[in-house]
């Protein structure tokens, strides 16, 4: 009893902390994955979809590590053992037992095919009352706007009966297959209690009945409902599998089976920094999908002090364009190669069209992409775009933070900061899209001279429809005319 | 933190009067079958083993020569009843307790909806994001354990005990005694102490998992600059520590929980102990005899069905308390007083708007802009380009936009037929008699017919059919599987975002509105049908005061019902370039 005891206890301990550990590790493998696939294909998900993937889904399979993979063997080894424990004493009990318990099984398949069957003849009803609240909750907005509250309020309750009922439906037949268990377990415990009782009275004079005793008889007895138990805890957990499967199979669309293994591959980072470096855009074919290529054969070579500028018409796809070349979606073909090596392995300063401000400090904002630089550096990079004032005088200086005094920066001010933080990076590549928008004349002028500054030692690509980074460019393609053209300087 | 703490008691008192109180014969009946169920298991198991020793003591006395009248039928039967009643309870309490379930949720999903609809527009706004939707799923789900596993589990347990203790009190008040309170108390004491120890750390888990998921959603929002400047990996590290963090905590919770598994394990384990002490002793004094004594230890045996279940269940007790908590403030919004007083008698037939300095208009910080509806000039027309602030306004104007209500006062200036009103005011005046075709489309998940008649009690299927028609609609909706009765929005029809425009169009069309905005009505119509249908609506508008905001003027809009003269424009330049 007291072996039991423990042993159930660190049987729990051992089985949680590998579920913790296998959650773990779904996670990880998630992160890892995530950092390999190209970012258009992520960002198809809402960041909020793929926190929810992140966290509840990976947690729904806490059940099936820790309880129901290891019941899987626990109810055979169990069953086993008490079988031969009750063989050993009476066989006849034991057959018994072993005659009831693959029946259990069988019937809870075949009960399970019935419910199964019925989920299925239900599935879109099912499914439609069940978002319907949800839904209703998402359209709250019109539905207060065409005064539809309390005729709304009715459908929610009247949904939620109706739900009620094709669940319960289900339901009735899916708990058959418990009361199946339920039943034969009970059966048997009473058949075995009749059967050693008539034994001991001596109204069964066949078979091994002549030599149960008292005590043994009791043994078998108290060993029928340990027999079933695991059987029951099974079907307790089964549950637990299902939620699992279908969260497996949401998550099996992010994770391939290398992912499991695989370390990083950020370390190979090439760093040599040669003198004159070249990039080169060779035969790019960019879009979403190879049916509808959005641009064929762009083709450009850019050496360190050169720039090239992207405009076009809004929807005429500048953005992503420089998201093809940045490599966050995949061309279609092509290559664009720096140093002769694919672009991918050297790290780029990007600025997306909408900067990414974390709520945090001016410091947690400038260091994010660059860890390691120093507090002059980033000072020097504020000076630079006129933000230096916000963090100099004020005590906390670099841990001043962004949303004081309630209303945070303004989405100009966000644009230079973002351009700040893309400078500290100190690539040689750099990828600025719009960086002139939505800024007022004086920004644009520091933002102007920042590039006029910057430009000497770096490979600068301008997406922007502004006419004043003309003046920058080297190169310039107009998509609105589909042609690259070359300005004589 | 006091309040706060507070407000947590009220939370889960709150839910449990709702779902619990209200529907407590529901609640105590299926107590009672977990009861039973538990009850006609101890009851096998007990008789089972009264039989067996009644029997050997019988077989033994019978092959010594006596004369022995066992009733063998009695028990027999007895066995049997237990065995299928045992089944059929326990059948029937699943059903009935998941039929209360479901009854519970229904009345959570009323008491949400009620509180939320009782929203400001603004606040709702950002309230049904998908990240919210889908935590708000997340903890209507948590609150089916207040029933099933934190009410009936130790209510039955209770129950349980109660029987088993009467049972004995057949022969001994002091040992039911005994065995009651030392047993209600000892495992009350494990449980307070459970419930206390992982009470910190199953909060501390929860809020963790939320600031995990605000760190990893800034994650994702960084994505493309991270894996830019290959700092992606880096990055990551702090979602790491999250997880790290989990891990640690959720071992502790899981091997808590394992000690108190232990902890009762041992109770029941030393409860089989005393209770085969006690019968012996029992027996030996002649108390009762040896079947009666196998009966009581192994009712006492079976006893530990309701009680091993326990620590499991009642380990969720914090992420209810939390979903409870979390949705509490959406039932019960803090309440406002109305004043009703300030409702208008009658409709406005004037209507003046001043505006200056407002900060998502960017022309009103030039100069201060005036707009009227009035009988001379009914219809406002307002074009710019996106982001000028044309959708504010006309949230503005519908009185909608609530949120800076204190400064509101100084930006814009309302005159409802001459007389200068409060924002309050205004908005309670608009409230009613305006259609809103605001810029984004939605299509509720139902039929077309209710998509259409949505908030209008009483419409016939000619009048539907007569709307569709005017927004070219009605030959699509022939062709469609069910006609009026045919599914829109996720699991159903797809649409396309002219279709989609033109229904919400159409739910306007089925009202007598005194105002109409329209917001983008021609989004996603090519040139030529958008003009048909504005002709087509056109005599619906003629009456009314309109609004229309578009970002480029089509040259259809004044007509002979809609004349020249009658249009007010208001052009918002592109930018402040």
């Amino acid at each position: 009893m007291v072996a039991r005891v423990c042993l159930l206890r660190a049987q729990e301990q051992i089985s949680g902390a590998a579920s913790a550990a296998g959650r773990d590790s779904v996670r990880l493998a998630l992160l890892q994955s995530w950092q390999r696939q190209p970012v258009s294909l992520i960002q198809q998900y809402s960041p909020a979809a793929c926190a929810g993937q992140w966290l509840e889904d990976t947690e729904a399979f806490d059940g099936f590590l820790a309880r129901y993979w290891p019941q899987q063997y626990i109810s055979v080894f169990s069953t086993l053992i008490i079988l031969i424990a009750v063989y050993i004493h009476d066989w006849l009990a034991a057959l018994l037992l072993l005659l009831s318990a693959p029946l259990i099984p069988l019937f809870m398949v075949l009960v399970g095919k019935g419910a199964e069957q019925l989920n299925k003849n239900h599935f879109v009803s099912r499914q439609r009352l069940a978002g319907h609240f949800l839904d209703r909750i998402k359209n709250l907005t019109t539905i207060k706007r065409l005064n539809a509250e309390t005729q709304t309020l009715d459908e929610v309750a009247q949904r939620s009966d109706r739900y009620r009922d094709v669940v319960m439906k289900t339901l009735k037949i899916a708990f058959l297959s418990s009361a199946v268990l339920e039943f034969f377990s009970s059966v048997a415990i009473a058949s075995i209690a009749l059967y050693i009782g008539f034994s001991l009275l001596g109204a069964i004079s066949w078979g091994p009945s002549a030599e149960l005793t008292l005590l043994s008889g009791l043994f078998i007895l108290l060993l029928a409902p340990e027999f079933f138990q695991p059987l029951r805890t099974f079907a307790q957990f089964y549950h637990d599998k299902a939620a699992a499967l279908a969260s497996a199979g949401q998550l099996i669309l992010q994770l391939i089976p290398d992912d499991f293994n695989k370390v990083s591959s950020e370390s190979e980072l090439t760093s040599i920094r040669a003198s004159a470096s070249q990039l080169d855009i060779q035969r790019l074919t960019i879009g979403h999908s190879n049916h509808y290529p959005l641009y064929k054969n762009l083709s450009a070579r850019l050496r360190t002090g050169q720039c090239l500028l992207v405009s076009g018409r809004s929807g005429s796809g500048k953005s992503t364009l420089l998201q093809s070349i940045a490599g966050l979606l995949p061309p279609l073909s092509g290559d664009v190669l720096f140093n002769g090596q694919p672009l991918q392995q050297h790290a780029v300063a990007y600025l997306p069209q909408q900067p990414w401000i974390i709520n945090g400090s001016w410091g947690d904002n400038l260091k994010v992409l660059s860890p390691d630089v120093s507090e002059q550096d980033m000072l020097e990079a504020l000076a630079l775009l006129g933000l230096d004032s916000y963090v100099r005088g004020h005590p906390n200086g670099f841990g001043r933070l962004i949303d004081e005094q309630g209303g945070g920066i303004s989405g100009g001010q966000m644009q230079r900061l973002a351009l700040a933080r893309t400078l500290l990076i100190g690539s040689e590549i750099m990828l600025l899209d719009e960086p002139t928008a939505s800024l007022d004349p004086q920004s644009r002028d520091l933002v102007l001279s920042v590039l006029q500054k910057l430009k000497p030692s770096v490979v600068l690509i301008l997406v922007s429809h502004d006419p004043a980074l003309l003046t920058l460019a080297d190169e310039h393609w107009d998509l609105s005319s589909l042609e690259s053209l070359t300005i004589e300087k | 933190m006091k309040n706060k703490s507070l407000n947590e008691v009220n939370s889960l008192r709150y839910w449990s009067i709702i779902l619990l109180w209200r529907h407590r014969n529901r609640v105590m009946i299926g107590a009672l079958l977990v009861f039973l169920t538990a009850a006609f298991a101890m009851a096998l198991l007990a008789l089972s083993g009264w039989f067996i020793t009644a029997t050997a003591l019988a077989g033994i006395s019978v092959a010594a020569g006596a004369m022995l009248a066992l009733d063998i039928y009695l028990p027999g039967s007895g066995i049997r009843f237990f065995a299928l009643g045992r089944t059929v309870s326990r059948y029937m309490e699943r059903l009935y307790n998941h039929d209360s379930v479901l009854r519970q949720l229904s009345l959570i999903r009323q008491q949400l909806f009620k509180g939320l609809s009782t929203f400001r527009t603004s606040e709702l706004k950002k309230q049904t994001n998908a990240d919210w939707l889908s935590r708000l799923t997340a903890d209507l789900d948590s609150m089916d354990s207040l029933l099933l596993r934190l009410l009936l589990p130790p209510f039955a347990a209770v129950l349980g005990l109660l029987l088993l203790s009467l049972l004995v009190s057949f022969w001994s008040y002091t040992a039911a005694l005994f065995l009651f309170t030392s047993t209600l108390f000892l495992s009350c004491m494990i449980f307070i102490l459970f419930l206390r120890l992982q009470e910190n750390d199953s909060k501390a888990l929860v809020t963790l998992f939320n600031s995990a998921r605000e760190e990893f959603i800034n994650h994702m929002n960084g994505l493309p600059e991270l894996r830019c400047a290959k700092m992606q990996e880096h990055h990551q590290q702090s979602l790491l520590i999250f997880t790290n963090k989990f891990n640690k905590l959720q071992c502790r919770l899981v091997r808590l929980q394992a000690n108190a598994q232990l902890a009762i394990n041992t109770l029941h384990s030393i409860m089989v102990l005393v209770a085969a002490i006690c019968s012996i002793k029992g027996a030996q004094e002649g108390l009762f005899d040896a079947p009666v004594a196998v009966l009581l230890v192994l009712a006492v045996f079976a006893f530990g069905e309701l009680l091993q279940l326990l620590p499991g269940q009642l380990g969720v007790l914090g992420r209810t308390r939390y979903a409870a908590e979390r949705l509490y403030p959406l039932a019960n919004p803090a309440e406002e007083t109305k004043d009703t007083s300030l409702l208008p008698q009658k409709l406005w037939n004037k209507l003046d708007i001043h505006l200056s300095g407002h900060p998502y208009i960017p022309a009103s910080l030039k100069q201060m802009l005036t707009l009227e509806f009035s009988a001379a000039k009914p219809y406002l027309l307002v074009t710019g380009r996106s982001g000028s602030g044309k959708s504010t306004l006309a949230e503005l104007i519908l009185g909608e936009a609530h949120e800076q209500s204190e400064h509101l006062g100084t930006i814009a200036c309302f005159k409802l037929d001459g007389q200068n009103v409060s924002s309050e005011q205004y908005s309670l005046s608009l409230q009613e008699g305006t259609a809103y075709l605001s810029q984004r489309n939605s299509i509720l998940a139902d039929t077309l017919f209710i998509n259409v008649t949505l908030g209008l009690p009483d419409i016939s299927d000619e009048k539907v059919w007569q709307v569709l028609r005017l927004v070219e609609l009605d030959e699509w909706a022939k062709s469609l599987p069910a006609d009026l009765d045919s599914w829109l929005g996720d699991t159903g029809q797809e649409l396309s975002g002219g279709q989609a425009r033109r229904i919400c169009l159409a739910r306007l069309l089925l009202r007598a509105p005194h105002l109409v905005v329209l917001d983008e009505p021609f989004n996603g119509l090519d040139e030529s049908m958008a003009e048909r249908i504005w002709r087509n609506i056109a005599p619906w508008l003629a009456d009314k005061y309109v609004m229309l905001l578009v970002h480029k003027s089509p040259d259809f809009v004044s007509s002979d019902l809609l004349p020249q003269q009658h249009w007010q424009h208001l052009q918002f330049s592109s930018e402040d370039e």
